[in-house]
């Protein structure tokens, strides 16, 4: 029996499927709007970030979902984004990631559950932008324990009353800050429906 | 304090995480806060009521944040990047990595189009972010292995181009190869003499305005033009072995014109030979895109002894 020579196999080429593929298009380019603008503005620590970057997250993952249609495809686009954004030249690294697979996570659950894209785009969106603020507030009981949340409805309540406000109106203030954040990320989760449909009708008309 | 404790033993790096003098800022005012608002039976002290109950809680609260901080930061030692992709992998999600790998090699091809968007006017209007979004799809629906059946002709403006393509067309005639597709042709309008370009269907004749020059270097498209054309091509690929169109520039390369109506028929139709005139002035973007090598691109500017074997390697593939 007579053997051949030892013959090194080419690497196997790993075949992407499509839902994978999907996702690191769409993912680059969140990634790009992340690590750009979003690394810009959290270094210079402009007010409510991370509310103005849940919304261009929305603005952007929203139209993408109606065009791609699969299940999941928020939350993989959202890995591939936050892994973008790690490589970013800022210090703030753990929160955005952490952030940005919480909108992957809230609009994937919102489209599986309300189905239809005018109504999960803006449900989404508006828990998005509350997602973002409230992970700052869970990063801070996760530090101190549920006591830091008493002691902020306390103060709360005292600032109403240093105000003379009364001591409910602090915990109106909040309902209503709360109120404006998610109105603000429903918005943009109707501005990404919006443009999700003009590009179905635009995808419709070229391949008519 | 355990974990205080292992970090102490095992790493005092982790300590730098808590050096921070805004932690330590942060700290103080949770103690002193918690101090004040909290507990019963405060004390006043220079003028601010204190709990001893209150400020324990604060105590509490930031050895608990020290903990946590100390905590995270003995784990980041052991969690590399390697471990996380091996750990990714283990879990199922195993295209996580080949994933991100494509999607750092999008990134160029999807900038290199949006330079070139930035040529195209209107470009924040609805319709160019909805434009950008249709390109993404196209480019993660693109098979692999693209660009195979494609064949490219540049050149300088009107330096023969179409008239190539035409050549092409004759010699797929003569040899009975079965071809589709449209070239362009431009026409003065009348009154200003301006050009108007025309798609011309090679096998029925017809022709449609795709743009018009209204003043020097401003266009104005024809959405229908382009349409029409994309139909032409359509109804031609199922009996062509060869498609020929007429051309890709600054409108295709940014992902409008005739991309929309061309580029899902180059995917859907791998087996077919398309040969597509393309602007010298973005050939690499359109080369980018298109998946072309240069070893399947003809510099009709260049040297005149490989045009005939180019074509040769078109016809001939289909014989």
């Amino acid at each position: 029996m007579t053997t051949s020579d030892p013959v090194t196999l080419p690497a196997v080429q790993h075949i992407l499927p499509p839902a994978w593929r999907e996702a690191a298009v769409f993912g680059a380019l969140w990634g790009a709007a992340e690590v750009t603008v979003g690394a810009f503005l959290h270094s210079v620590r402009v007010p409510m970030a991370s509310v103005l970057m849940a919304g261009v997250a929305v603005a952007l993952l929203v139209p993408s979902q109606m065009l791609v249609r699969r299940n999941w495809f928020p939350l993989r686009a959202a890995l591939i984004c936050a892994g973008l954004r790690a490589l970013a030249p800022s210090g703030v690294i753990w929160g955005p990631m952490f952030a940005i697979i919480m909108q992957g996570l809230v609009v994937s659950l919102m489209f599986i559950l309300l189905r239809k894209a005018s109504v999960a785009g803006p449900v989404a969106g508006g828990l998005a932008a509350l997602a973002s603020v409230g992970q700052g507030l869970f990063r801070q009981i996760m530090l101190y324990g549920g006591d830091i949340w008493a002691l902020y409805v306390t103060m709360l309540n005292k600032g109403g009353v240093w105000l003379r406000l009364g001591e409910e109106r602090g915990i109106t203030t909040l309902f209503l800050f709360f109120s404006a954040v998610a109105l603000v990320g429903a918005c943009a989760g109707f501005v990404g429906w919006n443009i999700g449909r003009r590009a179905l009708q635009r995808a419709r008309v070229t391949s008519a | 304090m355990t974990i205080i404790g292992i970090a102490f033993a095992t790493d005092r790096n982790a300590f730098r995480r808590i050096g921070s003098p805004k932690f330590w800022l942060f700290s103080i005012i949770i103690l002193l806060t918690a101090g004040s608002l909290l507990g019963k039976n405060a004390e006043t002290v220079w003028g601010i009521p204190f709990s001893a109950d209150g400020l324990i809680a604060g105590l509490v609260m930031n050895l608990r944040a020290v903990g946590v901080v100390l905590g995270i930061a003995l784990i980041s030692r052991y969690v590399t990047r390697e471990g996380l992709f091996d750990f990714t992998g283990r879990i199922g999600l195993g295209h996580y990595v080949p994933a991100f790998s494509t999607a750092m090699g999008t990134l160029p091809r999807m900038t290199a189009v949006l330079k070139e968007g930035g040529s195209v006017k209107r470009w924040w209007h609805w319709d160019s972010i909805a434009d950008i979004l249709l390109l993404a799809r196209e480019l993660a629906l693109e098979p692999a292995g693209r660009g195979e059946n494609i064949y490219g002709i540049t050149g300088a403006r009107k330096g023969g181009k179409s008239s190539l393509l035409l050549e092409i067309a004759d010699r797929c005639k003569e040899e009975g190869v079965r071809y589709g597709g449209f070239i362009q042709q431009f026409f003065p309008q009348e009154g200003s003499g301006r050009p108007s370009y025309y798609a011309l269907h090679l096998t029925t004749g017809e022709t449609i305005e795709v743009a018009r020059e209204l003043e020097p270097f401003v266009y104005q498209f024809s959405e229908m033009g382009f349409e029409q054309a994309g139909r032409w091509l359509a109804d031609d690929i199922p009996s062509a072995e060869v498609c020929l169109v007429d051309e890709f520039g600054a409108l295709e390369a940014s992902g409008q014109g005739h991309y929309h109506t061309v580029m899902p028929l180059l995917q859907s139709y791998p087996e077919k030979r398309f040969v597509i005139a393309l602007r010298k002035d973005r050939i690499e973007t359109l080369s980018l895109l298109l998946g072309l090598e240069k070893s399947r691109i003809l510099d009709i500017d260049g040297d005149e002894s490989e045009r005939e074997p180019f074509i040769q390697r078109i016809i001939g593939k289909c014989n």
